[in-house]
């Protein structure tokens, strides 16, 4: 397994554009058995993102700290 | 007087409501200070690359110069209790710790306690101190016995799988969260992702975080899993994890590069971005470094916190920072693959790790893992064909 096997790849990475993308991404799955743990994912970041203020809280988010998972 | 219930309610220790973060203003400091209150050990771990022996306990007059000064700098604090072992301090030392954040705390700071520890010193006194102080407890556990007894001894060189299993015991019977904290090592790989992951899932744990074993470069050891050998372990272990297809199981690095894919920020560090000068780490003597990660090298050491405030430290103006920030920008232009949109160049120790003692530049280390997660993931999505 090489380090610099995507060199070549010439496509761009993929990233959402806007919340907006996201919840038709949603849409499109939502239906769909299985992929539970995308549809959840993507619903996390959904309700992050339509309320700038809990981007802050996501990162500061109790749950994650409560795993004793420290940030760093 | 009030208790510390009271005090996790009202006052934000270790409590961030949505309400109160949403009347926060978002450019305000956060501050991770990782302080290692001893040297010392009950654990002899085979890879551990911590001072154990050494001996030195933090006095309370230091710490309490660091929550102070931490106080004084930032509004997001997270105080990490670290070692050797840090329930070796005993519980009174954190009764203090606790009540020095209250002495120095401003009105809606935000402050939250995790201590990492091996689990076997556990008691129902800790799990009472523990709840009552919403402390976050991570605890180390390398998988079944064959795995986690190969490298986490106790001096006499006895395995230590039974009697963490037992301090988990009374976390769990306790209703106290915890997660846990695996080293990837040669034995976990022999292992396979798929029962290392039974494992965890069979005894009810359902938050395991993954390191891969790094060399100790503070005791001088550059043995460790090879870059390639913990990718193709990570691939095995999403892909087992995904086929699962539930939720309640968190993967911590992978469910982070699921963030990343989706747009979110990272929940941890090392997808997180910009790390320095706002992860420090603190000796017992009170010298700051940027992260424990480089506690090695001195070159990373900004000051003393006996001596300095953060302030001083964290001035962007500080020649050591700009130093060490100018050196992680070197070794991020090696970084040749096309995920760091999604990595964001990952951890800076793992770059200086693979680059200088093994030289492979060009990778954080997560690169095949990433492309994998991400082709699957697009796959599913229908942007990509199989």
């Amino acid at each position: 397994m090489g380090v610099s096997n995507f060199r070549d790849e010439l496509e761009e990475v993929w990233v959402p554009k806007d919340v907006g993308e996201l919840e038709g991404l949603l849409l499109t799955i939502q239906n769909e058995p299985g992929k539970k743990i995308l549809k959840d994912k993507i619903q996390q970041t959904i309700e992050v993102y339509r309320d700038p203020n809990q981007k802050e809280n996501y990162v500061w988010n109790r749950k994650n700290f409560a795993r004793g998972w420290p940030r760093r | 007087m009030e208790s510390s219930q009271d005090i996790a309610t009202s006052a934000g220790v270790g409590e961030v409501s949505s309400k109160q973060l949403s009347k926060r203003n978002t450019s305000n400091r956060s501050l991770v200070v990782i302080t290692k209150v001893i040297s010392a050990c009950n654990f002899a771990c085979r890879y551990c690359d911590a001072d154990i022996y050494s001996n030195q306990r933090i006095s309370i007059d230091t710490v309490s110069n660091s929550i102070k000064k931490a106080l004084d700098y930032a509004d997001y604090i997270e105080f990490v209790w670290h070692g050797g072992e840090p329930l070796l301090m005993g519980i009174h030392f954190y009764e203090e710790v606790v009540e020095l954040q209250k002495k120095f705390r401003r009105e809606n700071q935000v402050i939250i306690n995790s201590i990492a520890t091996n689990g076997t010193l556990i008691s129902q006194e800790w799990v009472d101190f523990f709840k009552a102080n919403d402390f976050h407890v991570g605890v180390s556990l390398d998988g079944p016995p064959e795995v986690h007894n190969a490298n986490r001894i106790f001096k006499s060189g006895q395995g230590s799988f039974e009697q963490v299993m037992r301090g988990m015991r009374l976390l769990k019977e306790n209703g106290v969260n915890f997660g846990v904290l695996a080293v990837i090592t040669k034995e976990t790989v022999r292992l396979g992702a798929k029962r290392f992951l039974d494992f965890f899932i069979e005894n009810g744990i359902f938050y395991i975080g993954i390191l891969p074993q790094r060399p100790a470069l503070n005791i001088g050891r550059t043995d460790a899993l090879p870059r390639e050998e913990f990718e193709k372990f990570a691939i095995e272990l999403f892909d087992y994890w995904y086929s699962l297809d539930d939720p309640r199981i968190e993967i911590r690095e992978l469910n982070a590069i699921l963030d990343r894919i989706f747009g979110a920020e990272s929940k941890i560090c090392i997808f997180g971005g910009d790390c320095r000068g706002k992860i420090l780490a603190i000796t017992p003597n009170g010298d700051v470094y940027s992260c424990d990660e480089f506690m090695f090298d001195d070159r990373y050491k900004l000051g003393n916190v006996r001596e300095q405030t953060f302030e001083e430290m964290l001035n962007p103006m500080n020649p050591k920072l700009i130093r060490i920030r100018s050196e992680d920008l070197e070794t991020k232009k090696s970084i040749s693959c096309k995920y760091p949109k999604i990595c964001n160049y990952g951890c800076p120790k793992d770059r200086y790790v693979l680059s200088r003692v093994y030289n492979e530049e060009g990778t954080c280390g997560w690169c095949n893992v990433i492309d994998h997660i991400y082709k699957r993931v697009m796959k599913d999505l229908g942007k990509i064909k199989e």
